[in-house]
């Protein structure tokens, strides 16, 4: 590379002190010397940051060719014929450089046929003509006003009329070529889509800068052939300025492909943590600049790829789309397919591939943590309607089986104590009458306690009056707001225990006096509350009830908080989702 | 007196239904469930109905459905409720739609043959029945401060037994004191609860309930 850096500059300036000779002025010398060393340092440049594309060496080679028509103008007689030769081969490396961009080489049958069409014609017609040039008679034959240039070595057959065929029909069939050139540059334009066009833009640009250059040169020989040596300079300047601009066009697309694949590290960025297949699709369609992309993720149950909105993707993609597998873990997880224009650059469709891995990596284990979560919420929320439908199924075996069995006896012995009025035996009444008094008992106890294991009255009624039937059992003052509304029955259940025991704390460790039960619903949230003014102090580390209810409320998607100052109060307080 | 009785419970229903008979009450229908009852009260032309709040399918509110239905449709049919556990709100509520010819009372009444069948003959006369014991829950709740605190025990007896839904005449006899004795107490309890005075029957019951329950 440094070679070649040394050679532009070299050449370069030997051109430019043999352009000098023939009287140019330093506004020509600056101006060739800008476009010429324009390519060779955009190439270089092209070739450090892309050394696998052969862009940045045609564009180096376009740099130096460039100054090779300026040895025409005179020292050694083998250089002035050597120049003569090859004083078109820029074009032929233009037209090369133009047709293999951007990848850096020829991709398809045409475009070869016409880069080796462009050489051929050089090495052959260039030589034709160079052996038919006869710089003294030939003035202004070439871009260079010398009449003294030197002379040709290569001259054979010294023929004025000759070399002015020679001339145009080599002129001719180069301007034939940059023809074929355009005509397959706006082929692919056409053909192409968005990121293809963008790429191909300064292969456009320089195009069209030497079709007008040539078709001009060409028109102003034929009609004006006196003229052609005086090109007006502004035309010149303008020609020249602009073909200046050409290699940092195809620098910048070309290292355009290159900021693209910086902007693949965005991607994670972009995506953020919440990796769904839709925003990384169109993310994706975004970094690679290419709205047609679509994603396809492995579904092993399936055989097949599926988009993100659940749509299946062909394995075999259409016709000019692209498609870039992504392995995970050595098995198949998704696919890009993707505008072929993106294989382009190399590194990049690896780099997006790599960054997909990684987000599918994130979005996997995301997925995971998140059904894992739902499925313990479930199980815990399983278990809190288990144990809810075991304390109901309790409770009717104690309404059904022990309550009646214990009535059935009372009524059989109320029988008895019927029968007995008319007796005299004084101490078997008294016993039958105590016997009733221990059954009432039983029975008033077994109520309090099936009641304990679930109220029936809170499935039916709600939370209004079995909350009021607690207040009512306490032995504390309550006072009871709750709103009329209803809540699925686990919830109802577990705001019923929180109340239950936040009342049971009250009246046992915290010497309240009064205690006020609120429960409200506000936003789809029911909230419960129960105040005392006790000592404080309730803790939710110590103390199992309260850590109970921290895990029941958790199982049903709720949450506990105690407020619990020494000295001041406990205010418990649970929130619940409902509605 | 023609009774009808909803019970779910085969064994519990025999009983209550034997001691019913023993006590000369002619069962005219027996249910295991509501749409059972609601069908023999079309056709058995019952007194009273006594029915048990839980009954399948859903063990929850059956037979306060049935008994609400017997009271819109059926006005001379007196219904008695029994519930297994002490719901004073459900009391209430039952009461405050169907202040007449409805009653509440705990299941474990039915052993008490004579309380029994004195509910049932206040219903089956359109009287209100409140369990005694909801209405010592009621007026056993804890208040921080209240008129009820204005009043002297004898007065909550009185009161109680309002609750009940008894009649003057009822709580003399009681308490085995005087017509006129009584009459003092209720006028001395309503204007010390600030209740409207001179309230008959239901209302009054109604009134006295109102305000236990608040």
């Amino acid at each position: 590379m440094a070679a070649a850096a040394v050679a532009a500059v070299a050449v370069g300036l030997c051109g430019a002190w043999a352009y000098a000779r023939t009287g140019a002025t330093a506004g020509d010398l600056g101006r060739d010397l800008t476009v010429g060393w324009s390519f060779a340092g955009a190439g270089l440049i092209a070739w450090w940051r892309r050394p696998a594309n052969g862009t940045g060496r045609l564009m180096v080679l376009e740099g130096i060719t460039w100054f090779l028509g300026n040895f025409q103008a005179g020292g050694p007689a083998l250089l002035v014929g050597l120049s003569a030769w090859f004083e078109a081969l820029n074009l032929a490396v233009l037209a090369h450089l133009v047709l293999a961009f951007p990848e850096g080489r020829l991709t398809d049958r045409s475009s070869r046929l016409v880069a080796r069409a462009g050489y051929g014609l050089v090495l052959a017609g260039g030589l034709l003509r160079a052996i038919t040039y006869d710089p003294r008679a030939d003035a202004g034959a070439t871009y260079l006003t010398c009449p003294d240039c030197g002379v040709n070595a290569l001259l054979v057959a010294p023929a004025a009329r000759l070399f002015t065929t020679v001339d145009l029909t080599y002129r001719a069939l180069g301007g034939a070529l940059a023809v074929a050139c355009a005509v397959l540059v706006v082929r692919r334009w056409r053909a192409g889509t968005q990121p293809r066009r963008r790429a191909l833009l300064p292969a456009v640009l320089s195009l069209f800068f030497v079709v007008v250059f040539v078709v001009w040169d060409i028109v102003l020989r034929l009609l004006f052939p006196a003229r052609a040596a005086t090109v007006p300079g502004a035309l010149l300047i303008a020609s020249d300025l602009g073909q200046a601009a050409v290699p940092v066009a195809f620098l910048v697309g070309l290292l355009r492909l290159r900021l693209r694949r910086a902007a693949v590290g965005h991607l994670v960025l972009e995506i953020g943590p919440d990796p769904s297949l839709a925003r990384l699709r169109d993310a994706l369609a975004r970094v690679l600049d290419d709205p047609s992309v679509q994603l396809g993720l492995w579904r092993p149950e399936l055989a097949r790829y599926v988009e993100p909105d659940g749509g299946p993707l062909p394995l075999t993609p259409a016709p000019g789309r692209s498609v870039t597998p992504v392995a995970h873990r050595g098995q198949r997880s998704a696919v890009l397919v993707h505008d072929p224009a993106l294989d382009d650059d190399e590194a990049l469709l690896p780099a997006v591939s790599a960054a997909l891995r990684l987000m599918l990596d994130n979005a996997w284990l995301h997925s995971e943590v998140t059904e894992r979560l739902a499925e313990a919420r479930a199980a815990s929320s399983r278990l809190v309607q288990a144990a809810d439908s075991e304390r109901r199924r309790l409770e009717r075996d104690l309404h059904d089986g022990a309550q009646v069995r214990l009535l059935t006896a009372l009524m059989a012995l109320q029988r008895v104590d019927v029968r007995l009025r008319q007796s005299d035996d004084t101490m078997l009444r008294d016993t039958v009458a105590e016997a009733g008094r221990e059954l009432r008992q039983a029975l008033t106890e077994l109520r309090e306690l099936a009641h304990g294991i679930h109220p029936g009255v809170l499935a039916r009624d709600g939370l209004g009056p079995a909350v009021v039937a607690v207040a009512e059992r306490s032995a504390l003052p309550v006072v009871v707001a709750v709103e009329a509304v209803r809540c699925p029955p686990v919830i109802e259940a577990t705001a019923y225990y929180t109340i239950c025991e936040a009342l049971a704390n009250a009246t046992k460790h915290a010497r309240a006096r009064a205690v006020t039960i609120t429960v409200r619903h506000d936003a789809g949230v029911l909230v419960v509350e129960v105040a005392d003014d006790g000592v404080g102090g309730a803790d939710l580390s110590r103390g199992t009830g309260l850590r109970g209810l921290t895990d029941r409320l958790a199982a049903v998607g709720g949450a506990l908080g105690v407020v619990s100052p020494a000295g001041a109060g406990t205010r418990i307080r649970a929130e619940l989702p409902c509605g | 007196m023609r009774v009808i009785v909803a019970e779910d419970s085969v064994i519990m229903r025999e009983g209550l239904c034997r001691l019913l008979e023993d006590a000369g009450i002619t069962v005219a229908g027996r249910a295991g469930d509501a749409p059972t009852l609601l069908a023999q009260v079309e056709r058995g032309e019952p007194d009273v109905v006594l029915t048990d709040i839980r009954m399948p399918p859903t063990h929850t509110d059956e037979g306060l459905r049935a008994a609400r239905e017997i009271r819109d449709r059926h006005p001379g049919v007196g219904v008695l409720i029994l519930s297994q556990y002490l719901e004073t709100t459900t009391a209430l509520r039952a009461l405050s739609r169907h202040p007449r010819g409805l009653g509440y009372l705990l299941k474990e009444r039915i052993a008490d043959v004579g309380q029994l069948i004195e509910a049932i003959g206040r219903v089956a006369a359109g009287g209100s029945v409140i369990d005694p014991q909801v209405v010592a829950t009621l007026l056993g709740r804890r208040r921080t401060a209240g008129a009820l605190d204005e009043l002297t025990a004898r007065e909550r007896t009185v009161l109680g037994l309002m609750a009940e839904g008894r009649s003057n005449d009822a709580i003399a006899q009681r308490l085995g004191v005087g017509g006129k004795t009584v009459e003092t107490y209720v006028r001395n309890i309503f204007m010390k609860l600030c209740l409207e005075q001179n309230l008959v029957d239901h209302r009054r019951v109604l009134a006295v309930l109102a305000y236990l329950g608040q």
